[in-house]
C-alpha cells in the first residue's frame, strides 16, 4: 500500500509542478483557439413611437420662407428608428484589449426615399491597457463622451427622441457630442481615485477621404470650408460622498474658423475661433430613487454648444440644463428644464430658446421599456442667417408674424434593445 | 496651427492643463487606479441608455456571432473558438496533465487521454489517465480524471490500484489552474 501512495504522490507531484513549466511552451491548438481571437457580438435596439406636434411654424402665414397657400403639416405621425451594432473584442497575449465598434444607423435620416437608408453613426477602432484607452475614427469628442449630464429618461430631455418629429436644426439646447462624430483620436485615462481625464481631436468636421477634389481648380478639398482643428478635453470625477453619488466634469472644446466658403473661395472675414466650455453635476442618492443634476455651457459659439463659429462682434453664448429623476420599481418619472441665450449681434434682442418637458418609462424586461413625454420648446427671435455686429433679420412665425416659435410634442413608444 | 490664439478664452489653457495636475496628484496611489468600461461614458446610443436603464449595463449583451460569447460568457470560458466544453477547463486539463504524453484530445467531446508514463528514476512502475470536461460551465463538478497504474511484473506489464486521493488531487489541480486562467482573462 505504502507503494502504492508513493507512485501516486509523485504522479500528482510532477502535475503540481507542470503548469509553470508548461506555460512556456506552446499548448495544443485546440486549447489555444479557446483562450484567443476576438469576439464579434451582435446587438442593436427597435424603437416605435408616436408623436403629436403642434408648432406655431406650421400654422398660416408660416415662416419667411413659406410659400403663400401652402398647407400645414400633418400634426400626428408614427415612427420606426433602429440602429444595428457590431462589437469587435480581443484580447493579445501581452494583456492589451483591443478592437472596434460599428454602428450602423437606420433613423429616418432623410426627407427623401423610404427614410430608411442606412448609414455609420459610430465607427472606431481601440486599444486599451491599463495605461487608458485610445480610440481612433468616427466617434464623440472626448468631451462629449466625459461631460456630466443631468438625468433624464427614456423619451425625455433637452434633445431626445421627440425632436425626431421636428425639422432639424431647430434647436440648440444641446451637448458637445451631439456634433462630434467626425474621424478623430481619442485618449481617456484610466480612473485615479475617482477621477479620470481624456483628450481627442479631429482635423476636421468629415470623415477623412471623401471629398478630395485637390484637381478641381475651382472647388479645393474641403477640409478648410469647415471648423478645423478641433480638440477637446475632459475632466471628470464620480465617487460617493456621505453616502450620496456623485458625478461632476468641466470639458471644453477649441476649434478654428473656416478659411474657405463651401465653394472654395478664400473668405475675406472669418468667423471667431469657438470655444465652449461646459461644467456638469449630477447627485444620486439624496433620498431613495431620487437623482438631480445641472449643466452649464458658455463661450464663442452659436447653435448648438460648440457646432458653429460667431462673426466677429457678436458676443458668445450660454445654456443651462436642469434635471432630475426618481424610479421606483420599474417605473422611472423625470423632468427637465432648459433655458440658451445666444447674441443676435447690433441691438436685436437675444435668441432664447426654452425648453420643459416631463416623462416616464416602464421597463417591461431588460431591454425593453415603454416610454412617454410631453415637451415643449419655445424659442424667440431666430435669426435668418449668422448674426453679424449689425444685427441679425429675425424670422417670423405664425399668423401674427411674431418672431416667437411655439413647439409642443406628446411622444409615446416602445424601445427593443438586445 | 495655433490652438490657442483666442485671448478672450483664458479658461481653456487652464481647462487643457487640469487633467495633468489631477493625473499628478493622483498618480501615487495605484491601489486606487482601475480601468474605465465602455458603458461608463456618456453616450447618445439609443441601445445603450435603454440597456443602461433596464439592464445596467450598455455594452455587454447581444448575440455572440463569433469568440468567446458576451463578456459574462467569456469569463466563464463558454462555447469558445469550435469548443464543445469550456475554455478554461479545458486549457486547465491539459495544462495540468501535460507532465504526461499525450495520446489523444477531442475539444468537442471534451476527451483528453494520455500515453503511459513513468516517473523519472522509476523503470518498473507507469501511469496514464483520462479526463472527461463535462460541459460549458465552469463548475467544481466539471471535469472527472481517472488515474490507471501498472507495475512491471516477471510476465510484463500488469495493471495495479490507484488511490483514489490521486485523481482528486489531480481534478483540484485543474479546478485551480483553470481558476486562474478565469482570473487572467477578466475584464475582456
Amino acid at each position: 500500500m505504502r507503494k502504492i501512495l508513493l507512485g501516486t504522490t509523485a504522479v500528482v507531484s510532477l502535475a503540481l509542478a507542470a503548469p509553470a513549466a508548461f506555460a512556456q511552451t506552446a499548448a495544443p491548438a485546440p486549447s489555444l483557439a479557446g483562450a484567443g481571437g476576438p469576439t464579434i457580438r451582435l446587438g442593436g435596439y427597435f424603437d416605435f413611437s408616436y408623436g403629436v406636434v403642434s408648432d406655431s411654424a406650421d400654422k398660416a402665414g408660416g415662416t419667411g420662407g413659406r410659400a403663400a397657400g401652402s398647407q400645414s403639416r400633418a400634426t400626428t405621425d408614427f415612427r420606426n428608428d433602429a440602429e444595428i451594432f457590431l462589437y469587435v473584442d480581443g484580447r493579445a497575449a501581452n494583456g492589451l484589449q483591443y478592437g472596434a465598434v460599428f454602428e450602423l444607423q437606420m433613423d429616418n435620416m432623410a426627407a427623401t426615399g423610404s427614410g430608411q437608408g442606412v448609414d455609420f453613426d459610430e465607427m472606431y477602432g481601440f486599444v486599451k491597457g491599463a495605461w487608458g484607452e485610445l480610440r481612433f475614427g468616427a466617434e464623440d469628442g472626448a468631451a462629449g463622451l466625459m461631460q456630466v449630464r443631468p438625468p433624464t429618461v427614456l423619451g425625455l430631455g433637452t434633445s431626445a427622441d421627440w425632436d425626431e418629429f421636428l425639422p432639424a436644426g431647430n434647436q440648440i439646447i444641446a451637448s458637445f457630442q451631439d456634433n462630434a462624430d467626425a474621424t478623430k483620436i481619442i485618449y481617456m485615462s484610466p480612473q485615479f481615485s475617482g477621477f479620470d481625464f481624456g483628450f481627442s481631436y479631429a482635423a476636421n468636421r468629415f470623415e477623412g477621404e471623401r471629398a478630395d477634389t485637390n484637381t478641381s481648380a475651382t472647388v479645393f478639398q474641403r477640409d478648410n470650408t469647415g471648423v478645423t482643428n478641433e480638440l477637446t478635453a475632459a475632466i471628470r470625477y464620480r465617487g460617493t460622498l456621505g453616502g450620496v453619488g456623485v458625478q461632476a466634469s468641466l470639458s471644453g472644446m477649441s476649434a478654428e474658423s473656416a478659411k474657405q466658403s463651401a465653394g472654395g473661395a478664400a473668405l475675406a472675414t472669418r468667423e471667431r475661433s469657438i470655444r465652449a466650455y461646459h461644467a456638469g453635476l449630477a447627485l444620486n442618492g439624496l433620498m431613495p430613487g431620487l437623482a438631480i443634476g445641472i449643466d452649464y455651457h458658455w463661450g464663442n459659439y452659436r447653435g448648438a454648444p460648440g457646432t458653429t463659429a460667431l462673426n466677429e462682434g457678436v458676443d458668445g453664448s450660454t445654456q443651462i440644463v436642469l434635471g432630475a429623476t426618481y424610479t421606483v420599481g420599474a417605473l422611472a418619472i423625470g423632468a427637465q428644464y432648459g433655458n440658451a441665450v445666444q447674441s443676435n449681434g447690433g441691438t436685436r434682442d437675444d435668441r432664447t430658446q426654452t425648453y420643459i418637458g416631463a416623462g416616464l418609462a416602464y421597463t417591461f424586461a431588460p431591454g425593453m421599456a415603454f416610454f412617454a413625454s410631453y415637451n415643449v420648446l419655445s424659442d424667440e427671435n431666430v435669426p435668418t442667417a449668422a448674426p453679424t455686429n449689425a444685427g441679425a433679420t429675425l424670422t417670423t412665425y405664425g399668423a401674427n408674424l411674431d418672431n416667437k416659435r411655439d413647439i409642443s410634442v406628446a411622444l409615446a413608444g416602445v424601445r427593443l434593445a438586445f | 496651427m495655433i490652438l490657442f490664439q483666442n485671448r478672450r478664452s483664458p479658461p481653456l489653457r487652464l481647462l487643457f492643463s487640469l487633467p495633468l495636475l489631477g493625473l499628478a496628484a493622483c498618480s501615487g496611489d495605484s491601489s486606487q487606479v482601475r480601468e474605465v468600461g465602455r458603458d461608463e461614458y456618456n453616450t447618445d446610443s439609443r441601445r445603450e441608455r435603454l440597456l443602461r436603464a433596464t439592464s445596467g449595463s450598455g455594452t455587454g449583451g447581444g448575440i455572440t456571432m463569433m469568440g468567446a460569447g458576451t463578456e459574462k460568457g467569456q469569463e466563464e470560458g463558454r462555447g469558445s473558438g469550435g469548443l464543445g466544453v469550456n475554455a478554461f477547463l479545458w486549457r486547465a486539463t491539459l495544462d495540468t496533465l501535460s507532465f504526461m504524453p499525450l495520446a489523444s484530445a477531442d475539444p468537442f467531446g471534451g476527451v483528453i487521454i494520455t500515453d503511459w508514463h513513468a516517473p523519472g528514476g522509476v523503470s518498473n512502475e507507469r501511469f496514464k489517465a483520462t479526463a472527461y470536461v463535462l460541459g460549458r460551465q465552469l463548475r467544481s463538478d466539471g471535469v472527472r480524471i481517472s488515474v490507471f497504474r501498472q507495475v512491471r511484473g516477471p510476465g510484463g506489464w500488469v495493471d495495479a490500484p490507484v488511490s483514489a486521493a490521486t485523481a482528486a488531487e489531480l481534478e483540484d489541480k485543474v479546478l485551480t489552474r483553470a481558476r486562474e486562467l478565469r482570473s487572467q482573462s477578466a475584464g475582456r
